[in-house]
């Protein structure tokens, strides 16, 4: 292990920490502020909803394979049926995993 | 008796929540013994830093020869989201010291997984919970997967890359409750997927939340001519 692997890794976990408690002690700011505690739970859903539709379709900068796109979307409509957690990730996996073998 | 049923359903929930970061996690510890990595380093990483996209692109960065400096900072990108989370779920948790321990356990699943829930008691405790089972799972998957090393199956053959987004589909289809709500949020992918090839790893997601905007704008500009 080189010492500045070992820093880096200090840095990222430091720094990983600060942005989580930063965003904790945020709201304290921002409170009193109706409008945008609506906004920025607005974002928190359109940024789920970037990171679902991304990790989905794309590996890093490529596009991801058939298999995982329709192992989302079959897991998605298992969602939409309103069926359990565990049932929606099983049809995600499973599917994803099946199709790969064909 | 409603009240039970909801409890186990919350339980079901977060054990497979918990039990795909598990797996997720003994991917990742094949993959960073795959690079050589030792297995304490592995275990401290995912104890201290806890956010899984972001610790594949540092142990990626670094396996591929990448400087450490810049390992970091694609790395935090990732993270930068969690600041966000932070600002909405702290209104269901506490002030004060175990706001400490709180800020660690943020994440997607538990900020999606708490805002998902009716009211702001059930809200910290689904998150609260929920972040426990996952700072377990993720250093535990990580750990046993540097140990089995080249014996984990890849992965893909385990269909385990289309089990998280789906999650989160899962949970946003619990949380959009009205049609402005969702054309945003479908807006918002669109412009994600749209950049995705062009922009560094993470920051795509952020470039979603530009559909906000105009809205912010219109809000800014009514409160000019009041």
């Amino acid at each position: 292990m080189s010492t500045p692997i070992l820093a880096a890794a200090a840095v990222l976990a430091i720094a990983t920490y600060a942005i989580r408690y930063a965003g904790l002690r945020a709201s304290e700011v921002l409170q009193g502020t109706e409008g945008l505690a609506r906004q920025m739970d607005l974002g928190v859903i359109i940024l789920l909803a970037a990171i679902s539709a991304t990790s989905a379709l794309f590996d890093g900068h490529d596009l991801a394979d058939p298999a995982r796109v329709a192992g989302v979307v079959l897991g998605g409509t298992a969602a939409l049926l309103r069926l359990p957690l565990v049932v929606v990730v099983l049809v995600a996996g499973v599917s994803a995993a099946l199709l790969r073998l064909i | 008796m409603i009240a039970h049923a909801a409890r186990s359903r919350r339980a079901g929930e977060i054990a497979s929540i918990a039990g795909s970061v598990l797996l997720v996690g003994v991917s990742y510890g094949a993959l960073a013994d795959g690079a050589h990595l030792p297995l304490w380093f592995v275990l401290l990483l995912a104890c201290t830093v806890l956010g899984a996209s972001s610790e594949l692109v540092f142990v990626g960065a670094i396996a591929g020869g990448a400087s450490p400096v810049l390992a970091v900072v694609g790395a935090l990108l990732l993270n930068l989201r969690n600041g966000l989370y932070g600002v909405s779920v702290a209104r269901f948790l506490p002030r004060g010291a175990t706001r400490l321990l709180d800020a660690h356990l943020v994440n997607d699943e538990t900020a999606a997984y708490g805002l998902a829930q009716p009211d702001a008691g059930t809200g910290r405790r689904a998150f609260r919970v929920l972040g426990v089972a996952i700072a377990v799972a993720w250093p535990a998957g990580a750990a046993l997967g540097v140990l089995l090393g080249r014996s984990v199956p890849d992965p893909s053959s385990l269909g385990l890359d289309a089990v998280f987004p789906a999650i989160l589909l899962a949970m946003l289809i619990g949380v959009v409750r009205d049609l402005r709500t969702g054309g945003l949020a479908l807006g918002g992918a669109a412009a994600a997927v749209a950049v995705t090839p062009v922009v560094a790893t993470g920051i795509a997601p952020l470039v979603a939340l530009s559909v906000l905007v105009p809205g912010m704008l219109r809000g800014a500009w009514r409160r000019r001519r009041r």
